[in-house]
């Protein structure tokens, strides 16, 4: 068979992605689930015992990096992981994905267009909680760059484990089951968790997703990881030479779950 | 346009594998309209999916415009329109929205408010996606497929789920797209349809095309028939004449007019009154239900496998 050489219009390369994220979002607009999830949730639930606990002991740093550690979690799990792997699954049992598969939008942008609004309501969310926390008396974070990194880090990593978990995952309502040892190798990864577990099993621990993701964030709020009560505060240089494992934990499960989803990641419910 | 030989498709590995597509070759030449007919399972997505580089196969060779359409995916995109069998369209949307994103991927596309007149969706512009009938969203899907002014469409069941009036006029903007140069690969279960659309049709039965070529070619492949019942006489020596066991008496012959000719002229000779005649020439139908009975050998014979206009 011969093989012509064409050329075709090339059109902004993220222009196709701002369609799709667009779509989504309109979509997740409109789901009232998603929506409260996504914006009351991450909110409400780590401020409340921000403001309890600070009416008792004042707004400590350990409060503004719990406060904070927690609107991680529930953003990166909850708005993140588990959106995304809802809206896949579903969009997928539609025929949306194969459908947009036909047209000129690349396998990437699919596949990136669900994590948008997610993202967005992590970074709103977490701005908001943090906006609240210090200017009610928290004393300055330490490292902004660091909790900015853990965040963007655990969007990316939960999004990918949400790829890789609507690979085995039927449809959304099988999710509540398929989405259960994400949720629960993150929720192990707290940094108050972390602290009350052996030491063996904490050494584990520290090289979970999530684990990264709270290091970051409390190295950069307290300048110490919530799992290490014990140790030493560090400044805004000596930060730095603490983010080299939860920094390369991440990368790990970043290459990771790409490799896999790249061999795994289902178009059609047909196969 | 498109070139495929010894196309290959199977599902699944080992005891429960399942071969859709079993090694099919076919020609899709600039301009044409191709109709790939089957009965339910036949292969006809499976294949579809193969063309459009959807699925790779598992064996053989496939090129659309040259390109392969599995890896040069990125080059033939924006000259191709697609239309899915079912579904596909986010059901939350409203149609606009749903065409302002699908046009956002397009890298020459037309404006949302020419293909909404093409299909004839202007007034439910605002209208959610789920709150369409389905012949509304089969109409959706058709103007996507339209967005990025392809030069080939491929369109997968087209028309089902239309109301008549619907469905005439999507024939007109095809016919209209074939008129602009269009080059159109579409699988229908409307016999009518392929005949009013297309210029070349393939029928598939359990995973292989059994007769492709024009419609006069295979219509007049296949013998006409008369039938009568048995007069209770010697009947007059009619090649391929048969009488089933309701005493039904059926001439098949590519001579439909010398043979019926031939029988009134021994009935009139006999004052004889032929009950319950009928003659009828072949049709695709006819064609059709032999071939999804499972009569291969009188289709094949007729018009060889992957024959090209």
């Amino acid at each position: 068979m011969t093989t012509t050489t064409t050329t075709t219009p090339t059109p902004s390369r993220m222009r196709p992605l701002v369609a799709l994220a667009n779509a989504e979002y309109l979509q997740f607009r409109r789901n009232r689930t998603l929506m409260f999830m996504g914006t009351v949730f991450p909110i409400a639930i780590p401020l409340l015992p921000y403001v309890i606990g600070r009416r008792t002991g004042g707004s400590t740093p350990e409060l503004a990096a719990t406060a904070l550690e927690m609107v991680a979690y529930i953003t990166v799990v909850f708005v993140q992981y588990y959106s995304v792997l809802s809206m896949i699954t579903t969009r997928r049992g539609e025929g949306v994905l194969k459908r947009l598969r036909t047209g000129e939008a690349a396998d990437w942008q699919i596949k990136t267009a669900p994590a948008v609004p997610g993202a967005l309501l992590t970074f709103a969310g977490a701005a908001v909680v943090a906006a609240v926390v210090y200017s009610t008396g928290a004393p300055a974070p330490v490292n902004v760059l660091a909790m900015v990194l853990g965040l963007a880090g655990g969007v990316v990593v939960f999004t990918l484990l949400a790829l890789l978990t609507a690979a085995y995952t039927k449809n959304a309502e099988a999710a509540q089951i398929t989405s259960l040892p994400v949720i629960a190798l993150a929720t192990a990864g707290l940094g108050s968790l972390r602290a009350v577990f052996p030491d063996n099993i904490a050494q584990v621990l520290d090289w979970t997703p999530f684990a990264a993701v709270s290091d970051l964030v409390a190295i950069g709020a307290l300048g110490r990881p919530l799992s290490a009560p014990d140790a030493d505060a560090v400044g805004f240089a000596a930060s730095f030479g603490e983010l080299g494992r939860p920094v390369a934990t991440l990368v790990v499960w970043t290459v990771l779950t790409l490799v896999v989803v790249q061999r795994s990641f289902r178009w059609d419910d047909r196969g | 346009m498109i070139e495929a030989r010894g196309l290959r498709r199977v599902y699944g590995e080992g005891a429960t594998a399942y071969e859709a597509v079993r090694g099919i070759d076919l020609d899709v030449t600039e301009g044409e309209v191709f109709a790939l007919l089957g009965t339910n399972g036949a292969g006809k997505t499976s294949t579809f999916d193969l063309l459009e580089g959807l699925a790779s196969p598992t064996a053989g060779e496939v090129a659309v415009f040259g390109l392969d359409p599995v890896r040069d995916r990125r080059q033939i995109r924006p000259r191709v329109g697609t239309m899915l069998q079912s579904g596909g369209l986010p059901a939350e949307l409203t149609v606009t929205e749903t065409l302002e994103m699908w046009r956002g991927t397009c890298s020459n596309p037309t404006t949302v408010e020419d293909v909404l007149e093409r299909v004839r969706l202007t007034d439910r512009a605002d209208v959610r996606v789920a709150a369409l009938s389905g012949g509304e969203q089969r109409r959706v899907d058709l103007a996507c497929a339209l967005l990025g002014q392809p030069k080939l469409l491929f369109l997968d069941e087209p028309t089902t789920g239309l109301d008549p009036e619907s469905r005439r006029g999507t024939w007109q903007l095809l016919a209209d797209l074939k008129s602009a140069g269009v080059t159109m690969v579409l699988t229908t279960h409307y016999l009518d349809e392929a005949e009013a659309l297309a210029d070349r049709v393939a029928i598939m039965h359990r995973g292989e095309i059994v007769v492709c070529g024009t419609l006069r070619e295979i219509v007049d492949s296949q013998p006409a028939r008369i039938t009568f019942d048995h007069p209770g006489l010697a009947l007059p020596p009619l090649r391929g004449a048969e009488v089933d066991a309701g005493a039904r008496v059926t001439i098949s012959t590519h001579d439909l007019q010398g043979h019926l000719s031939e029988l009134l002229g021994w009935a009139d000779d006999l004052r004889l009154q032929l009950s319950g005649l009928e003659a009828r020439a072949a049709s695709l139908e006819s064609v059709f239900l032999r071939i999804a009975e499972g009569d291969r050998t009188s289709a094949t014979t007729a018009v060889p496998m992957g024959a090209t206009a």
